[in-house]
Order: structure tokens, then C-alpha cells, then sequence
């Protein structure tokens, strides 16, 4: 089930009604872990297990963790724990890649793909688990006593799928405070942003992927160099679309439930500087990795190649938490790179460079990363990157596809010159909207939704529930 | 740190309150003063939702007719076409649409001094050619009204018998139809579901923009080639070789196709290279196929030239790209004086 189906409107109608039905606040989270349970078994039942294990090792090294035991216990409780998650993460998630690779290196060992189903958002509930543990033992938090509401924080619906990654020290002093029932004043907002988000995915995200991106990637041997450089430039589109798409979505699912998440895209695309395009993409978890890998490697403390070294540590682990693969190891690495570029001319001071040119040379870093993001292994990313190198024939593309492109990109920007004039204002994230005003956009956004088939796609994941 | 007080999940505690001293009807009061306050918040859900019922109910204004099935093509020729002339009608697949212009038509049909007015309305692209033109015939009076001596002929392909793509068929206003009249399922969308209830579906259903925008086709069609068939020869022609059948569908068209046009249709294989002819041997497509056709012929009595391609000669060489399309003007010559020799 995923938001942009129609037997999740179904559920959420049936779920937003009871949650807003039920009095007392305990009654409420148990029904919304309930409602949770069926999220994500609607996927595989069988892994209900696996998120049962994940909130059974982060509760009790929660527990154990907790102020008030000795340091000792504390620490070691805190180091099982994390050991315990990260050795579930790497089962599911990086084991056939570790025996694959192990097998082209040593043909004879022995070690064979054992198959395994990566159970969908495993990486998210994992480093939401993670990061609990972690900020208890730094006293950030108190352990939380309650299981029911542990539970509902790693396994809250409109986060466990694909993020964004919530912190506990967010999301748990709610829960405690009381459910405080959104004001139709932000009711309307969530209402209109759920929508947007919609928009960004089905028409733009979905449109993109299908008529430009796909048949590119697909074909990787037939594409020429312009239409290489089309599909990546269209890709970039695709997943800013998709990824805050599914953003707007989650953080409105959220919010008209009465949990309120942080922000997790501020307008990447008008970055002028590699550090800059972080602290605007996907927030929730370059702020994890700033936090849980960078700063305990030692962050910007210590010379410049420990500096470059964490950076590069951290950034390829960022990668590698995309997919098991080499393209988003590779990825990481690439922006490793750029950042250590980045924190290198800094610190030499030799001039400033102008917003424009930092602007254009992050664009053109950025979106060259993102062939090796999408490409499905390094065999077709050489296969594409041949296309610069040999002469292809200029594949005929349709004029109502790039116009479709430019549209979208015209649209993508729009929406990231309003983020960046919210930030002046101290209000970043979505446009406050009067009442009225969301409702209309609510409305017009539905219905050209509608009337232009959007329901008839078919269900196209989100990119990010891969990872 | 902050002060963990665990309010929410505390089991409910006796304590006397000033509570107890209102006036029941005060307690009443205030209790549905914060329950209508809640339910407030979701006002503009509400708002929402009725406008896009009134929104729903309005569209059916604006719900286009269910205009019958057309190709702008077809219009075209329907449009200039002269009453007084025979008509010489080529349809089939993209080897067809690409072999034989209409202006090499007019030319040939000038210099064998055959009074008939050329038109070629074969379809790129597969996706049971047949069922488009049965379609057409079924709907529109235009090719049943052909003048005295028009001739249909349909340079056919194997592979067409089972390139039934459902997807773009259900696509077309009537192509959902004619799924159902052929006794297939059809796809069923949010919008063929709800397409008698909501004005809305009906509309989209109607305009058909979730095709938009189309994509690149030359890639996106290689891609889908190699999904279904995983191999390397001559995608197009192999989409019939692996579970080569008669589709059902596929059957209907052609015979619905024999019964509008009667005595003016015509079947003629269309030739492919000596690498098809290779293949198509290996995997029985030629015994399957002729059989298909020789049975087609016995019982609707439509005229097969089975050996069209011995006819045409066409030389090997010619059959160099994908799909066996030809390229050399001299090739699309020799087919079209072979296409022509049909009408004696």
C-alpha cells in the first residue's frame, strides 16, 4: 500500500476518522499502531516479525541505556544494541551483495546468494531504532517506558516506508504531551500539501520516469549522448519530484493524525556549494549521518585529511545506505569528493566564488551523480557513458515529452523559489496558505488529478522505498 | 533532558476536580463544546470532498461523445478521396507503412495505367493492426461506401496474429469494446470502473491522458522487445515465435474485417528476409501461420496469395534493418509494381 494508491486513501479515510473519533490518548496510539501493523503487512505480513525484533532490541537497549544505570551498562547496552540492528540491516540488506562480490573474488569459496527479500523501509525503522538507543545513552532523551509508544514511533505509518527519519527527541515528547488535534487552519494546509505532494509524484515524478527516463536507462547501448544527458537532467527532476513528493505526503499524513515532522527538502536544487545542497536534501538523513557517523569519526575536528577522510567515510556510507550496490557506493563517494573540494577551497581562502558560478558548478556535479544513482549496475552506467565516446544516432524524441520536461522543470522550480522566499520569512517548509486558499488548491489539484486519468497509471513505487 | 512524565500512556487516576461541583448540563455544555471544536479541524477535509462531488457531477457537461473510432489518416482519406475512382487500400503493419508510400503509389498506378486512387493505412508500431481496421470497417460507413472495383489489401504479417498489446487498445475510445465484444478482459482502470458513476472517470476515460506524453518510442520499444523476448533477432518479427497462437481477439478482427469488406479484401504475406525466414522455420511460425491463413480463407473465401513473397523477389540484401522495414527506393518499387499486379 503506498500513498499514491487508492486503497490507501481508503485506509487513511477509515483511520483519520477513528484516530480523531477516540478520546483518551492511549486508546488512540494503540489504534494507530494497529493501523500501522496493517501498513505495512498490506505489504508482507511476514515481516511484521522483523519490525517486532527491531522495536523489541530498541526498547530494551532503551531501557538499558537509560540515565540512572550504571555507565558501564549504559555503554554496553548501547553498543549490543546497535550492533544487534545494524546486524539485521546488513542480513537483509547487504548479505547477497557481500557473498556476490566475495564469490567474483574468490570463485572457489563457497559463499552463495542465500535470496534474501529486502523487506521494504528496513533501512529507515533501523536507523530510527538506531538513533534512539544513541540519543537515551546521551541522555537526549529518557528511555521511554511505555512499549505501545516505541512501538508507534518506529513503525508510524507515514514514516516507516520511506522516511523522512524522524528523531525520537521529536517524536515521542508528543505522544507524551497529548494528542493536540490540528486546527482547520493546518487541517486545510496538510490537506492541500498531501495533494501537492500527489502532483509532484504521479504526474511529474511517474510522467518523467515513463515517457524519458525509463526507455533511456532501459537502453543503454542505443541511447545517444544527447539523449543520455536529456534522461539524466529528466532523472534529476524525477526524483526531486518523487522524494519531496512523498515527503509533502508523509509529513501531511502525519500532521492531520496530529504528529508533527521536520522539514526534509528545502530546496536542494538552488544550492550554490555541495555543503549547501546537504543541508537542503533529504534532511531527516543527512542530519542523521552528520550526527551518528560524521561528528562520532571525529566531524571537522583534526586536520584537514582526517576532516577529508570523515567526510568521505561518512558520505560513502550515506551511499551505501541507498542500495546494496557498487553505483550507490560510487555515488556516495562522488559527493564525498565534492565536499572535500568543497571544505578544501574554503579553508585556502583564495577568493569567494560568485552565487551563480557555485550555483551552476553544484547543478552540473549534483546531476552528473545522478546517472550513477539510477543506473541499475556499472555495466550500464559504461554502457551509457560509451554513448560519449561513439557515434549513436540522435533517437527521435517527442515534442509533447520535452515540452512535458520543461514543464515539470519550470514547475520544480517554481516550487523551490517559494521554499527559499518561506526561509526569509522564518517559516520554512510549506506556503501558509488562508483556509479558503488551501481549499481551493486542495480542489483544483484534485481534480486535474483526476480528470487527466492519473488514478489509471497504476501504482509506480516510490524510488525511495528501495532503499 | 527533558521531563519524561508519560502522560499519555498513565492509567486514568481518581482525583477530585472542581468538576465535580458543575452543574451537569455545564459539563454537558463544555464536553460538546471541545468535541464540535475537534470535529472543527476537519472542516476543510469536508469542504474538499462535496466540492469534488459538485466538481464530479458538473463534468458530465463536458464528457465528450463517444466519437467512433478514427485515424487521422483515415479522415484524410476519407475527405479526398474522388466518389468516381476505385480505391487501392493498403493496410497492415509498420513494414507496409514504411515500404509503400502513397506517392510511389500514385506513380506506379499512373505508369500501369490503373484507374484506382492509392491510399496506405498501415499502422506502426504492432498491436493487432486486424483489429483497428475491423474497427474502422465496424464503425464508419467510409470503407463499406468504396466505389465499384476498390480493393483492399492487407500485406500481412505473422507476428501481427499475436501482437496484441491490450494496454493500447484500451486505450482508444472503443478499443475497451471491442476487448469485451472479443470476449477478453479487459484492462481495468480507476476510470473504466467508475466511468458510468463519475462524470470525472467518464472524461478521462474520454480524453485518454494517461498516455501522455507519449515516450520515446524507438527506445521505449526496444526495451519492451527485449523485456518480452530476451533475444536478439529481429525483435519485432519475433514476438509470435515463442508462444505462437492465434489469439483469440485477433481472430475476431479478421473475420469481422472479411465480413465488412467482403469480396474486396485481400491477404498478402509480406516478404522478410532470409534471417526470419530461418527463424520463423525453427519455430514453426510459417506452418503456423499459413495454416491460420489457409483456414481464414476456406471460411470466409478472402483470397490468400500465399506466395506474394516469391512474386515480389526482392533480393536478400534488402532486408538489412530492424524488423525487415525496407529502406532502397529500388526494394519499395519492386514491391509496389508486386502490390499492383495484385489488381489484374
Amino acid at each position: 500500500m503506498t500513498f499514491n494508491s487508492i486503497a490507501f486513501l481508503c485506509f487513511f479515510s477509515v483511520v483519520l476518522i477513528v484516530t480523531w473519533a477516540i478520546g483518551a490518548d492511549r486508546w488512540r496510539w494503540r489504534f494507530l499502531l494497529a493501523a500501522s501493523a496493517v501498513f505495512y503487512g498490506w505489504w508482507d505480513y511476514r515481516f511484521l516479525a522483523l519490525v517486532a525484533a527491531v522495536v523489541a532490541v530498541g526498547y530494551l537497549g532503551g531501557l538499558a541505556a537509560g540515565s540512572g544505570r550504571p555507565e558501564k551498562t549504559r555503554s554496553r547496552a548501547v553498543t549490543l544494541s546497535v550492533i544487534l540492528l545494524l546486524a539485521l540491516l546488513c542480513f537483509f540488506k547487504y548479505f547477497d551483495f557481500f557473498t556476490q562480490n566475495l564469490a567474483l573474488l574468490m570463485p572457489g569459496s563457497g559463499w552463495q546468494s542465500l535470496n534474501v527479500i529486502l523487506p521494504v523501509g528496513i533501512s529507515f525503522f533501523v536507523f530510527h531504532a538506531i538513533s534512539y538507543v544513541v540519543d537515551v545513552r546521551q541522555n537526549r532523551l529518557d528511555a521511554e517506558p511505555s512499549m505501545t509508544a516505541f512501538a508507534l514511533y518506529i513503525s508510524f505509518f507515514p514514516h516507516m516506508i520511506a522516511g523522512p527519519i524522524v528523531r525520537a527527541t521529536d517524536f515521542l515528547p508528543q505522544l507524551r504531551a497529548g494528542w493536540r488535534p490540528p486546527t482547520a487552519d493546518e487541517m486545510a494546509g496538510y490537506a492541500a500539501r498531501f495533494l501537492w505532494g500527489m502532483f509532484k509524484k504521479v504526474f511529474i515524478a511517474d510522467r518523467l520516469g515513463h515517457a524519458i527516463v525509463d526507455p533511456v536507462f532501459a537502453n543503454p547501448t542505443e541511447a545517444s549522448a544527447a539523449l543520455v544527458i536529456i534522461a539524466v537532467l529528466a532523472f534529476g527532476i524525477q526524483i526531486v519530484a518523487d522524494f519531496s513528493g512523498y515527503s509533502d505526503m508523509a509529513i501531511a499524513t502525519a500532521g492531520m493524525l496530529g504528529i508533527r515532522f521536520r522539514e526534509n527538502f528545502l530546496a536542494p536544487y538552488t544550492a550554490a556549494s555541495p555543503q549547501e545542497f546537504w543541508r537542503r536534501w533529504h534532511v531527516s538523513l543527512s542530519s542523521w549521518i552528520r550526527d551518528y557517523v560524521y561528528i562520532p569519526l571525529g566531524g571537522s575536528r583534526g586536520g584537514r585529511v582526517r576532516v577529508a577522510c570523515n567526510l568521505l567515510v561518512a558520505l560513502t556510507l550515506s551511499g551505501l545506505w541507498h542500495g546494496a550496490a557498487w553505483t550507490y557506493v560510487l555515488w556516495g563517494t562522488f559527493h564525498g569528493a565534492a565536499l572535500v573540494v568543497n571544505q578544501a577551497w574554503r579553508r585556502a581562502g583564495w577568493f569567494q566564488i560568485p552565487p551563480l558560478v557555485g550555483w551552476i558548478l553544484t547543478m552540473t556535479t549534483i546531476f552528473m551523480a545522478w546517472a550513477l544513482f539510477r543506473a541499475a549496475d556499472l555495466g550500464q552506467l559504461g554502457q551509457l557513458m560509451a554513448a560519449f565516446g561513439e557515434s549513436r544516432p540522435m533517437t527521435f524524441i517527442p515534442v509533447g515529452a520535452m515540452v512535458f520536461a520543461g514543464l515539470c522543470t519550470l514547475l520544480i522550480l517554481a516550487e523551490h523559489v517559494v521554499l527559499r522566499w518561506l526561509e526569509t520569512k522564518e517559516s520554512p517548509g510549506f506556503l501558509a496558505l488562508p483556509v479558503p486558499a488551501n481549499i481551493a488548491w486542495g480542489i483544483g489539484i484534485a481534480t486535474f488529478l483526476l480528470a487527466t486519468d492519473v488514478p489509471s497509471l497504476g501504482v509506480r513505487n516510490f524510488v525511495y522505498f528501495q532503499f | 533532558m527533558r521531563q519524561c512524565d508519560n502522560a499519555s500512556f498513565a492509567e486514568p487516576q481518581f482525583q477530585p476536580r472542581a468538576m465535580s461541583f458543575a452543574q451537569p448540563s455545564q459539563v454537558d455544555s463544555e464536553r460538546r463544546d471541545r468535541w464540535a471544536a475537534r470535529w472543527k479541524g476537519l472542516t476543510p477535509l469536508l469542504a474538499i470532498l462535496i466540492s469534488l462531488i459538485i466538481i464530479d457531477v458538473s463534468f458530465w457537461a463536458i464528457v465528450p461523445d463517444k466519437a467512433p473510432l478514427s485515424l487521422p489518416r483515415y479522415e484524410q482519406m476519407a475527405a479526398t478521396a474522388k466518389p468516381d475512382r476505385p480505391w487501392l487500400v493498403l493496410i497492415g503493419s509498420s513494414r507496409g507503412r514504411d515500404a509503400v508510400s502513397e506517392e510511389l503509389l500514385a506513380e506506379e498506378l499512373e505508369r500501369a495505367g490503373l484507374p484506382h486512387q492509392g491510399f496506405n493505412l498501415s499502422i506502426g508500431g504492432g498491436g493487432t493492426p486486424s483489429l483497428l481496421y475491423a474497427a474502422l470497417a465496424d464503425l464508419t460507413p467510409v470503407l463499406k461506401a468504396m466505389p465499384a472495383g476498390s480493393r483492399v489489401i492487407y500485406l500481412f504479417s505473422y507476428f501481427e496474429m499475436n501482437f496484441l498489446q491490450p494496454g493500447l487498445l484500451g486505450d482508444l475510445p472503443t478499443g475497451r469494446e471491442l476487448i469485451v465484444k472479443a470476449g477478453m478482459d479487459p484492462p481495468v482502470t480507476w476510470t473504466s470502473r467508475l466511468a458510468t458513476l463519475s462524470g470525472i472517470a467518464a472524461f478521462a476515460e474520454a480524453e485518454g491522458w494517461k498516455a501522455w506524453p507519449a515516450p520515446m518510442g524507438r527506445l521505449l520499444q526496444a526495451s519492451s522487445e527485449r523485456l518480452l523476448l530476451k533475444r536478439k533477432l529481429a525483435a519485432c518479427n519475433d514476438a509470435g515465435q515463442h508462444d505462437y497462437q492465434v489469439l483469440e481477439i485477433n481472430d475476431w478482427s479478421m473475420r469481422a474485417l472479411a465480413r465488412s469488406l467482403g469480396g474486396s479484401l485481400l491477404i498478402a504475406p509480406m516478404p522478410v528476409g532470409p534471417m526470419q525466414q530461418q527463424d520463423d522455420a525453427d519455430h514453426g511460425v510459417d506452418v503456423g501461420g499459413s495454416a491460420y491463413l489457409d483456414k481464414f480463407s476456406r471460411d470466409t473465401g478472402v483470397p490468400i496469395v500465399a506466395d506474394f513473397p516469391q512474386r515480389v523477389g526482392l533480393p536478400a540484401d534488402a532486408f538489412v534493418g530492424n524488423c525487415d522495414h525496407l529502406t532502397r527506393p529500388e526494394d519499395k518499387r519492386m514491391l509496389a509494381r508486386a502490390v499492383l499486379e495484385l489488381l489484374k
